[in-house]
């Protein structure tokens, strides 16, 4: 996502275009880390959607101290943790029914190193990441692929750093489960 | 120690985090070794997912600079109506005003007075509220 200094100032400043230039520039780095989160492409739009109202109201108080593309991601997923914690409370969808419509997303334009990494392998690891649970997938997809640091993470969960470290180790457990199968390690350790 | 319970804390080899005792374990434990290469490489394969751009619904840019333009305008009405609020206030205060002005002056022509309660109106319209105030 390429953001301009100058773009991100004539937004703040109000000019309709620049606001309007922003939006387009960066949907699909926010709906893809709103897909990574949510699983599914009807979440993700919500809290695409969400998050660019959050973020044009809150642009004067966007101060530089992070890059526009951190503090866009923050938004992004404190939309969807907010989203999510909403769902939660009216109990309206089962993890199942998530997981049972999942499909897996179309990428675009892989980078060098995805593209020598088979896109099977990839299907497979999103696929297993949308059999985590919510809380389990937020920590996982935040650290391990967006690189955010787990006192970030913690704050943003409004849990402990210790609490949010077994929550993504026991993530990497799951989506490990999933991806060799229960049993991998046995049999290796036999061969 | 035994790989059950070197295996929860196992995950955190991804960044090298890894407790005294279960990083002596994975030392000398194949097991736990392969079980360690096998994190390391989930999280490889995560992390190559972050230049894996998902195309959003062509519909989407749309519907976002919609939401966001009435957003924009609902936030503007709403700032409008809590303008008038003041100036409704205003006027009541006018109003309470006039009424002190009336009491103390009630000897005072009625040009005098409608004089009187147009500067006080004036004194405490708050800036920028006249055009709002008068419709
Ligand atoms: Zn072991």
């Amino acid at each position: 996502m390429e953001v301009p200094v100058e773009l991100v100032e004539s937004a703040k400043a109000g000019d309709e275009r620049a606001i309007e230039e922003l939006i387009r520039r960066s949907q699909t780095s926010v709906y893809t880390l709103a897909y990574r989160l949510t699983g599914n492409e009807e979440d993700a739009r919500d809290v695409t959607q969400e998050t660019f109202i959050r973020v044009v109201r809150n642009l004067k108080k966007f101060r530089g101290d992070s890059s526009f593309s951190t503090w866009l991601y923050r938004v992004t997923s404190n939309s969807a943790y907010t989203l999510m914690a909403k769902r939660k409370r009216r109990a309206a969808e089962s993890l199942d029914e998530l997981t049972e419509t999942f499909e897996p997303p179309a990428d675009t334009a892989p980078g060098p190193e995805a593209r020598a990494i088979s896109s099977d392998a990839r299907d497979r690891l999103v696929a297993a990441l949308s059999k985590l649970s919510e809380n389990d997938r937020i920590v996982v997809v935040m650290k391990d692929i967006y690189g955010f640091p787990h006192e970030e993470i913690a704050a943003e969960l409004g849990i402990g750093v210790s609490a949010c470290k077994v929550r993504l180790f026991r993530a990497r457990q799951r989506l490990r489960d999933v991806l060799e199968g229960d049993g991998a390690s046995e049999k290796e350790q036999v061969s | 120690m035994e790989c059950a319970e070197a295996a929860t804390a196992l995950p955190g080899c991804v960044e090298g985090d890894l407790p005294e005792d279960v990083a002596a374990h994975l030392e000398t434990c194949i097991h736990c070794q392969a079980e360690a290469v096998r994190y390391k490489r989930h999280a490889r394969l995560m992390g190559t997912l972050a230049d894996q751009y998902v195309e959003p619904p062509a519909d989407l840019l749309e519907s976002l600079l919609d939401s966001v333009i009435e957003d924009r305008k609902h936030r503007r009405s709403v700032r409008r109506k809590a303008a008038v609020g003041i100036g409704g206030l205003a006027i009541a205060a006018a109003g309470t005003a006039v009424g002190i002005v009336v009491h103390q002056r009630h000897k005072a022509a009625t040009r005098g007075l409608v004089e009187i309660a147009g500067n006080v109106i004036d004194a405490i319209r708050p800036a920028g509220t006249s055009d709002l105030v008068a419709s």
